[in-house]
């Protein structure tokens, strides 16, 4: 009862004119952003971030959360018609999605796929309002010593799910906390490689870092290789599907809906490992599994309901604990906090217009995204005909912009501007940076609660043990470290990368 | 240019290695604290230590594999054109103002890297400088840097 008298709060904060006006555009803009391959919704988030600093931090939080989801919708567009991924997430929709387009089904195949994700978006949303206040309670009895068997959990399960070499993770989660350590030592003020410049007492800006490992760094990578897209085009009256496709999809759409949701807590791109999950399910748990590739719509309807449901999952350790689950989340981390709201389990009780407004606008959301991906869908496909050579200079304009006006500071352009090329050469070289922008978010809350726990027990280490909550987490990281082991010593994990890479 | 990923891989490993090391040599001078109470020298200096372990095992890993991998694309005129834009765009940002900057930078990338000719992409980027200032400056009310020269 008392979560419906919030919701209805909430609703009361996303119905407000200026906060469904900015969440229709955020929903449009991560269609968009979903919808072109090359953007995605971390850089549709960097991008529009500093748009949003004169805005009400409710406002702001619904228009970039809108960006988020919308983007995990417009991506199945591309991979449907174009066999492109909008987004890493749409990977394996490419697989039987464009299949299906090439037989004269492409119409079936994005009504299903933007079903799926309205329903897998949809549950995901009432989750995150079911799990996260109860969380929160729970969250808030938590001190320094179990913050950092919790962070140091995050860290683990990163390099655990990550589907590169964890060697390389390691190193890129090395390299963020080194990143997270510089500035002012958050505990005597002391300078650490601040190279003498008052600039970097706060260290090195955030939004300019993630807007150089992401968006500047893909946009290098796609000017490589500047190609003329083939689109098939799909006409209104073909998007309806057949009694057969609903029958088919529906159970897909329920397993998809439950993987994408518990992915969604995992931190590092649970969002992709969803649907790889998702659609290995389906081909396992189907009649004629030898079909999946051909254009099987259960291979669309899983991997797109999944890539969805982690939206809202997504949100709650974001929301409740403060770590951003994927590196889309780490951007509204860090919107939270330049509109001067902490998350964390405080967040229910301090912040209820964001929290319940933010939850209300994404039932809203959704139900906007499946008018907009449905009748619109000509539209956004059309945008696929602007060749890149004109896009690429007009997106780099905006970030320059954006990022300048974070701070009113160029420096932080020239730190974007070298960020993205390390990016560049990062990817080149097969290191993911995603695990180094997350490390760079844990990393100083990490290096606080240890040293704070260390202070607070006169030195002991062993502080670091005790504790129910400490016990739990320290425990899950023993056990994530011995099934590490033992998924090595099995073989499984070369396995897997070598099924993720031949599918990518 | 195209080249083993391998290569790129093994650059990279011994660029971090080196990363490490400075990092812990930097972290050495910084004050350390006790073992039971750290100082700020003190992660750092682990991190470090910890870069350069890790980045020589990727090194090692690399040198060793038997398979170097399909070659990849790495580098292109473009690459080099656009980050040359963006940190010269960086550098004049408050120097010679807002309009000039992004007039000159939508100038070279449209000249460069689109097919619209020399005169073409000077009246192109013009509209861009002139709708940008109009958006960010007027409407979104952004601070941005004016022209020093202008009255």
């Amino acid at each position: 009862m008392e979560t419906l008298i919030h919701l209805a709060h909430g609703f009361s904060v996303a119905l407000r004119p200026e906060n469904l006006a900015f969440g229709f555009i955020g929903c449009l803009w991560g269609t968009i952003v979903g919808v072109m391959p090359g953007l995605g919704p971390l850089t549709g988030l960097t991008l529009l971030l500093p748009l949003t600093f004169k805005l009400d931090p409710s406002t702001a939080i619904i228009m970039l959360a809108g960006i988020f989801y919308g983007a995990m919708y417009g991506g199945s567009t591309t991979s449907i018609l174009v066999r492109i991924p909008g987004e890493a997430a749409s990977i394996m929709t490419c697989i039987d999605g464009y299949e299906m387009a090439r037989k004269g089904r492409a119409g079936p195949a994005l009504m299903i796929s933007a079903l799926g994700s309205w329903v897998g978006g949809t549950a995901s949303v009432i989750g995150l309002m079911l799990f996260a206040p109860p969380l929160a309670q729970l969250m808030l009895a938590v001190g320094p010593s179990a913050e950092f068997g919790l962070m140091l959990l995050a860290l683990l399960v990163l390099s655990f799910v990550s589907a590169g070499a964890p060697v390389k993770t390691l190193l890129m989660v090395l390299l963020g906390l080194f990143i997270a350590t510089m500035g002012l030592d958050p505990i005597t003020a002391y300078p650490r490689f601040t190279f003498g410049s008052v600039r970097f007492s706060d260290g090195i800006n955030f939004v300019a870092m993630a807007l150089g490992l992401f968006g500047v760094s893909e946009i290098l990578l796609n000017l490589e290789q500047i190609a003329k897209v083939q689109v098939i085009k799909p006409t209104l009256r073909s998007l309806a599907p057949q009694w057969r496709d609903i029958k088919d999809s529906a159970p897909a759409i329920g397993r998809g809906t439950v993987i994408g949701f518990v992915f969604g807590f995992i931190p590092g791109i649970s969002h992709v490992v969803s649907t790889f999950v998702s659609y290995a399910v389906e081909k396992r748990v189907s009649r004629e599994p030898e079909k999946f590739g051909t254009g099987k719509i259960e291979g669309v309807a899983g991997p797109e309901t999944a890539n969805n449901a982690t939206t809202g999952s997504a949100m709650i350790p974001l929301l409740v604990l403060g770590i951003p689950a994927i590196p889309a989340t780490s951007i509204l981390l860090s919107a939270l906090l330049i509109h001067g709201v902490q998350p964390g389990p405080q967040i229910v009780r301090d912040h209820p217009d964001v929290f319940w407004g933010l939850i209300a606008s994404m039932y809203i959301g959704n139900i906007i995204l499946l008018i907009l991906n449905l009748p619109l869908v000509g539209l956004f496909v059309n945008l696929l005909r602007i060749p890149y050579v004109y896009l690429a200079p007009g997106v780099l304009l905006v970030t320059v912009i954006g990022v300048y006006s974070v701070n009113a500071n160029p420096s932080e352009i020239l730190i974007m501007s070298v960020f993205g090329l390390i990016g560049y050469v990062l990817r080149k070289g097969d290191f993911d940076p995603a695990p180094l922008l997350l490390a760079i978010v844990l990393g100083d809350r990490m290096e606080v609660s240890l040293r704070r726990a260390l202070t607070i027990s006169d030195g002991d280490w062993w502080v670091l043990l005790q504790g129910a909550m400490s016990k739990i987490f320290l425990g899950a990281l023993t056990l994530l470290l011995a099934l590490q082991g033992a998924a090595w010593l099995l073989g499984f994990r070369r396995k897997m990368i070598a099924v993720s890479d031949g599918k990518s | 240019m195209r080249v083993e990923v391998r290569k790129i891989e093994l650059a990279l490993a011994v660029a971090f290695l080196i990363l490490g090391v400075l990092i812990a040599m930097a972290s050495a001078r910084m004050p350390m604290g006790t073992p039971s109470l750290p100082g700020p020298g003190f992660l750092p200096l682990i991190l470090g230590a910890l870069i350069a372990g890790t980045a020589a095992l990727i090194g090692v890993r690399s040198l060793r594999a038997r398979d170097s991998g399909e070659p990849v694309q790495f580098g292109h005129v473009y690459i080099a054109v656009t980050v040359a834009a963006l940190i010269a765009a960086g550098l004049a940002f408050e120097r010679i103002g807002f309009v000039p900057t992004v007039a000159a930078f939508m100038f070279v990338m449209l000249a460069i890297i689109s097919p619209l000719g020399w005169w073409r992409s000077a009246v192109a980027a013009a509209v861009v400088t002139v709708a940008c200032y109009l958006f960010f400056g007027v409407v979104l009310g952004i601070r941005l840097p004016p022209m020093p020269f202008w009255p």
